[in-house]
């Protein structure tokens, strides 16, 4: 760029400018600042909006996404939409049922992968069902028993102090009167309970009930003793209920939990590489798009990319040394 | 001082940005700039400025072909001023018109063209740079969010996210020399990932 050494400086000054003003109000001083500098030179002007228009966020991340990927996709629902349906349908079935048979309050239910499910409940409480899960609701004889059989539930639980609400896994049960929380299995014999409202107390079957309020996120290993309890701020909740969205939210995972994250909800499955395995993403992305993923990933961390058969690797640039990995 | 509204800056980020590839080469093939000691820059610059003075730009149907004609009478006042052109080195107006005129570029086209300096300006940012601004312009954080997310100051956010916009203001000001997109089209997507990586990693 022939014009760097003349005019770079007012585009260094103008992208400056565009920073602070991104950032939120500007004090006395610096507006006297930039009102100096923008009356120097009517140029100033012109290249500081130049300048905050190209910091405009995307329109969304699908934008940067390339179109061939798009359209050789089946139709991209978004999330919210999907979600919304499926729980529209769920709770047509579920009416359906309910009219039909006295036992209506006994089903079942079922997520494929990469569904998320929203289920309304009689009582007026609803169940999420993220992908990959499996739960029984049982509401006869004026109780609300759920038993989650595998995944992972969002519970937003109607007050009702006369019948507690109780979802149970494997040994423990999770009881919550008026409340919002998640319950997930994260495997066989782990639990992993997240409270976003309220209060909720977790029971084994022999040992003392915890107590865990808003904000507490509780893993709990079946075949262990102690529970391993966190506190999450607002910006950590928000990820741990990212899926209701559709969404994956990641804050300096590893590129290795972020696939794994990815292929609970997929079939189409990432695999990374070990060389680039430890390296850190951020980013907040459709949990069912892991093509779209992956190209963020290529596009931003210097990471290749290689579509196959049977999914999608990542994998370091293109070595500047012979390759030893003769898979690529 | 006039501020600029929020929604002016969307509508140029919408309307405007995504035709100054196109308008900054076709400033650099016809103007013969030089001769009067200007740069594709200089008229790129005034023409925003321009644009943030009118009172509204609802009236605009035709962002493209606005954009065109405010370069081109800024091109003219400029040559105007400057007496030692002389009149003939001022392309006409009609083909202005031809130019300005043509229908954009499909919207697939010009969004891949935007991608790519988008995309190349990213790749060339230094990591935490990157981070930063991929979070800002991509994924929408604000800054403080942003830095609450990675533990570091407001302070450092906003130095990184200036850094990263003024590497796309350079990426923008190179588009006009390429050539045009059009075979882009072919090759976006993996494949064209692929080649540009392999090319790069041999370099």
């Amino acid at each position: 760029m022939e014009n760097d050494g003349k005019y770079g400086d007012i585009d260094e000054e103008a992208a400056r400018w565009a920073a602070r003003i991104d950032r939120g109000p500007l004090n006395q001083t610096e507006e006297r600042a930039l009102d100096r500098w923008l009356s120097g030179n009517s140029r100033h002007q012109g290249a500081l909006v130049r300048a905050q228009a190209l910091l405009v966020p995307c329109e969304s991340v699908d934008r940067y996404i390339s179109p061939d990927v798009v359209s050789t996709r089946s139709p991209r629902a978004k999330s919210p939409w999907l979600t919304g349906l499926a729980g529209l349908a769920a709770a047509f079935v579920f009416a359906f049922m309910f009219l039909q048979s006295p036992s209506a309050d006994d089903a079942a239910f079922q997520t494929a992968r990469g569904e998320v499910r929203r289920v309304p409940l009689e009582d007026g409480s609803v169940m999420t069902l993220n992908t990959a899960s499996k739960a029984d609701v049982d509401f006869r004889n004026g109780q609300r028993s759920i038993h989650l059989i595998s995944g992972e539930g969002f519970f937003e639980v109607a007050h009702d102090a006369a019948r507690p609400f109780v979802v149970s896994a494997d040994d423990y049960t999770v009881k919550a009167i008026g409340t919002a929380f998640v319950v997930r299995k994260p495997t066989e014999h782990s639990l992993l309970v997240v409270v976003q409202e309220g209060i909720v107390e977790i029971g084994r079957k022999n040992g003392d009930p915890l107590r865990l309020e808003a904000g507490a996120m509780a893993e709990v290993n079946l075949r262990d003793l102690a529970p391993r309890i966190t506190t999450l701020d607002g910006e950590q909740l928000t990820q741990e209920l990212a899926w209701r969205e559709g969404k994956i939210a990641l804050t300096g995972e590893t590129l290795e939990a972020a696939a794994a994250a990815f292929n609970r909800y997929n079939n189409i499955a990432i695999e990374v590489t070990p060389e680039v395995a430890q390296r850190e993403v951020v980013g907040w992305y459709s949990a069912n798009d892991p093509v779209g993923f992956a190209k963020v990933v290529a596009e931003t961390m210097d990471v290749d990319i290689e579509i196959t058969a049977h999914g999608i690797i990542l994998k370091p640039l293109a070595c500047s040394e012979p390759c030893k990995d003769d898979r690529f | 001082m006039h501020t600029p509204s929020g929604e002016f800056i969307a509508w140029l980020a919408r309307s405007i940005i995504p035709h100054e590839p196109a308008l900054r080469s076709w400033l650099q093939k016809r103007a013969r700039l030089d001769r009067i000691g200007l740069t594709a820059d200089d008229i790129i610059q005034e023409t925003y400025a321009r644009l943030t003075r009118l009172a509204s730009v609802e009236h605009i149907r035709d962002p493209r072909a606005y954009v065109f004609r405010t370069a081109y009478s800024i091109l003219l006042q400029e040559i105007r001023q400057n007496r030692v052109v002389s009149i003939e080195s001022i392309e006409s107006l009609e083909e202005l018109d031809l130019v300005s005129q043509e229908p954009s570029p499909d919207r697939v086209l010009e969004m891949t063209q935007e991608m790519r300096i988008l995309s190349k300006a990213i790749n060339s940012m230094p990591k935490k740079c990157r981070i930063v601004f991929v979070l800002r312009k991509v994924h929408g954080y604000s800054q403080r969010e942003i830095a609450k997310q990675l533990g570091i100051s407001e302070n450092t956010v906003e130095t990184h996210l200036a850094r990263g916009v003024k590497k796309l203001m350079d990426f923008y000001q190179s588009s006009g020399i390429e050539p045009p997109a059009a075979s882009d089209r072919l090759n976006s997507g993996e494949i064209r990932n692929g080649k540009r990586r392999e090319v790069r990693g041999h370099r």
